[in-house]
């Protein structure tokens, strides 16, 4: 049996009024995937799952689900599932008759449905609490309580809106692994909205990052983190540092990025051409600091504050511009301190470069001269 | 003194009361006083030169006693319970849809539509009571009409002067007090609740019947419980609309004792059993209404 489950999305269009909110979108859920879809609020990613389960209508643009086009049934004909952020669990019904209700829709017989029932309270650990009442139990048991009434129904396609955000970063945690652990116990297609970067990145096979309606970038957490493909997804996903330079190419084919504050080379495989303007994205965990300049590498700063979190530790470097760059290192990794000057440097094949946005224009920067800087300090 | 200096608990007491005191003064003179001057007039003799502070319970038991059939106080008190719980049934009947079309209906304006309905409000009650006498009347629209467009070649009198008169005319006027309670109640319905009811297979009616009415039953009851009291204490609607037979509804037998009958301790009797049965109503459901409701908070 082939897994079911997959998603086609296929030029989807939507409008608010005159706010056109999800963009011509065009991508393809993967059956057994679990699949995060990750933005800033307002980037139409809960609206996309809310036409995938169809409590809102399209207004241009088809979805198929496996291969029945689904876009223009009711919700409740449409082989699928949601778990709602804030649980949605009905008021006036226990745990037991909350689960069932699905199934109690499809005219199983009380037996199949009971059994059913007793199977997932076992699955999702709520043993003991099926004649509870909704206000009996705390946020994550409510939770549970809403996984179990919608992958009961064992629909091939379960959405996920921000379901962990009610609770406190504890539970969250937790709920993240056994969230993935029922997905890969189940075999069904997870779509998850989040806002959340981390829990995208821990949870997800593949995670689509939205920005304004568009997808900026799908692809796997890695990808995402190490060759984020715009600027956007760069600075949503982790924390980068961005700097705006111009591309220049010398003799020897040597490529480098002539910045305000300094140099730096650049992977010649990117295809850039000689006074081109780009931008360069680096990992605070990416950046070397040492006490003389590397090759190709000009770029000189003093560390001006030490913030310590946890297991690493990272440093603001002022660079001559004044614009400031983050540095982690792991605990004890290696000894700097506030004020030294530091030269800094990376693996060119560390840095992701993008064509800049803007079209800042400045003059050619023939080498770095330090002087201003030692007048700093 | 300190101007930072807190209040003491004396003083803060003393404030305190006296942002009730206005409420209470009120409560007190224009409600506790009059019943309990009701309740101590209700054990009093009637006699022919007024009333005599001599303690009797004839007055109740002359409730319970006195006259012969459908004329029997208890039997009046009974028929008034029914006309009240028939207009309570239709002002639920009207109002449900009404408000779930404002609710779950109506996208733009629905505070538009909100007002429409309890516009009614703004006009006097002895006009919106006179106005059904224009209409079903014997020369009323009615009639005229009926007679113009060939139903009838006599006008019908019998619409005027009934239970029936009497019943449309409090439905009409009870409506908007059913209405309003109703519509606070189910505009809490958490929306979500039936997007979440739809995506596990229900259709609309389903939905309609598992979910959205067990959730609006505590507006329902509030608003039901208005229209029976006020309808179990109306006595002008009856008499404006009203029958010679069917005219006289319990509130109408008290406004007598105090009027033209001028047996003050019989009709203080009367008022207090009637007093006691609608609280008595009230009661069951207002209880239900909270057993309902505490289990509606709980899904937020």
């Amino acid at each position: 049996m082939s897994i079911q489950g997959g998603i086609t999305l296929r030029n989807i269009n939507k409008f608010y009024g005159k706010n056109h909110v999800v963009k011509n979108l065009d991508f393809e859920i993967y059956p057994g995937e679990f699949i995060s879809l990750l933005g800033p609020s307002g980037c139409g990613k809960t609206t996309i799952l809310r036409l995938i389960a169809g409590l809102e209508q399209l207004d241009a643009g088809e979805i198929y689900l496996d291969d029945k086009r689904i876009d223009a049934l009711e919700p409740y004909k449409r082989n699928l599932n949601t778990i709602f952020q804030n649980y949605a669990l009905f008021p006036h019904m226990n745990v037991r008759k909350n689960i069932e209700y699905g199934l109690r829709a499809k005219w199983m017989s009380k037996k199949e449905i009971k059994k059913k029932v007793d199977d997932i309270i076992e699955l999702v650990q709520l043993k003991g609490f099926e004649d509870r009442m909704p206000n009996q139990m705390s946020g994550g048991q409510r939770q549970r309580v809403s996984i179990a009434r919608a992958i009961v129904n064992e629909a091939p396609v379960v959405l996920l809106d921000e379901p962990l955000t009610a609770l406190d970063l504890k539970l969250r945690k937790e709920m993240r692994f056994e969230l993935r652990r029922l997905q890969k116990a189940l075999q069904t297609t997870f779509v998850f909205v989040t806002h959340d970067q981390e829990e995208a990145i821990v949870m997800s096979d593949r995670i689509a990052v939205m920005n304004n309606g568009i997808i900026e970038q799908i692809g796997t957490p890695e990808e995402i983190y190490s060759k984020p493909k715009s600027q956007f997804v760069a600075q949503f996903i982790g924390e980068t540092n961005v700097m705006e330079g111009m591309v220049s190419i010398d003799e020897k084919g040597t490529s480098t990025i002539q910045m305000e504050f300094g140099k730096a080379l650049i992977d010649i495989a990117e295809n850039f051409s000689d006074g081109e303007l780009i931008n360069l994205s680096i990992r605070p965990d990416m950046v070397k600091c040492s006490k003389e300049a590397e090759v190709g590498f000009e770029i000189p700063g003093k560390i001006v504050e030490e913030i310590f979190s946890g297991a690493t530790t990272k440093y603001l470097v002022r660079l001559m511009n004044n614009k400031e760059i983050t540095v982690s290192r792991l605990c004890g990794e290696e000894s700097m301190k506030v004020d030294d000057i530091v030269y800094l440097s990376w693996k060119v094949t560390d840095a992701t470069i993008m064509k800049s946005e803007s079209q800042m224009i400045f003059g050619e920067i023939e080498g770095v001269d330090l002087s201003p800087w030692n007048n700093l300090i | 003194m300190e101007k930072t200096k807190k209040y003491s608990y004396g003083t803060k007491r003393f404030i305190q009361f006296g942002l009730i005191a206005p409420l209470v003064i009120w409560l007190v003179l224009f409600l506790i006083i009059p019943y309990l001057n009701l309740f101590v007039n209700s054990f009093w003799t009637n006699g022919v030169f007024g009333v005599q502070h001599k303690f009797t319970l004839e007055n109740y038991t002359k409730f319970f006693t006195s006259g012969s059939g459908s004329n029997k106080p208890i039997m009046v008190l009974l028929d008034t319970l029914r006309i009240s719980v028939i207009v309570m049934i239709c002002t639920i009947l009207i109002s449900f849809p009404l408000v779930y079309f404002i609710n779950f209906k109506v996208k733009k304006n629905k505070q538009l539509f909100y007002m429409l309905a309890i516009i009614p409000l703004w006009v006097s009650y002895i006009m919106r009571a006179y106005s059904w006498r224009i209409i079903l009347g014997t020369n009323g629209m009615l009639n005229s009409f009926l007679i113009w467009s060939g139903i009838t070649s006599k006008p019908i009198d019998a619409f005027l002067y009934s239970n029936g008169s009497v019943i449309i005319a409090m439905v009409h006027i009870y409506t908007p007090f059913v209405l309003m309670p109703m519509y606070t109640a189910m505009e809490q319905i958490p929306k979500n609740l039936i997007e979440a009811s739809k995506d596990l297979g229900c259709g609309r009616i389903r939905t309609f019947i598992k979910v959205l009415l067990p959730l609006s039953i505590p507006g329902v009851l509030t608003g039901g419980t208005y229209a029976l009291a006020l309808s179990m204490g109306d006595f002008l609607a009856p008499n404006l609309l009203g029958g010679p037979t069917s005219s006289t509804k319990i509130s109408n037998i008290v406004q007598m004792q105090f009027g033209t009958s001028n047996n003050w301790p019989y009709g203080a009797a009367i008022a207090i059993i009637i007093f006691l049965v609608v609280l008595m109503i009230i009661t069951i459901l207002g209880k239900l209404e909270k057993h309902f409701s505490k289990l509606e908070e709980a899904g937020r």
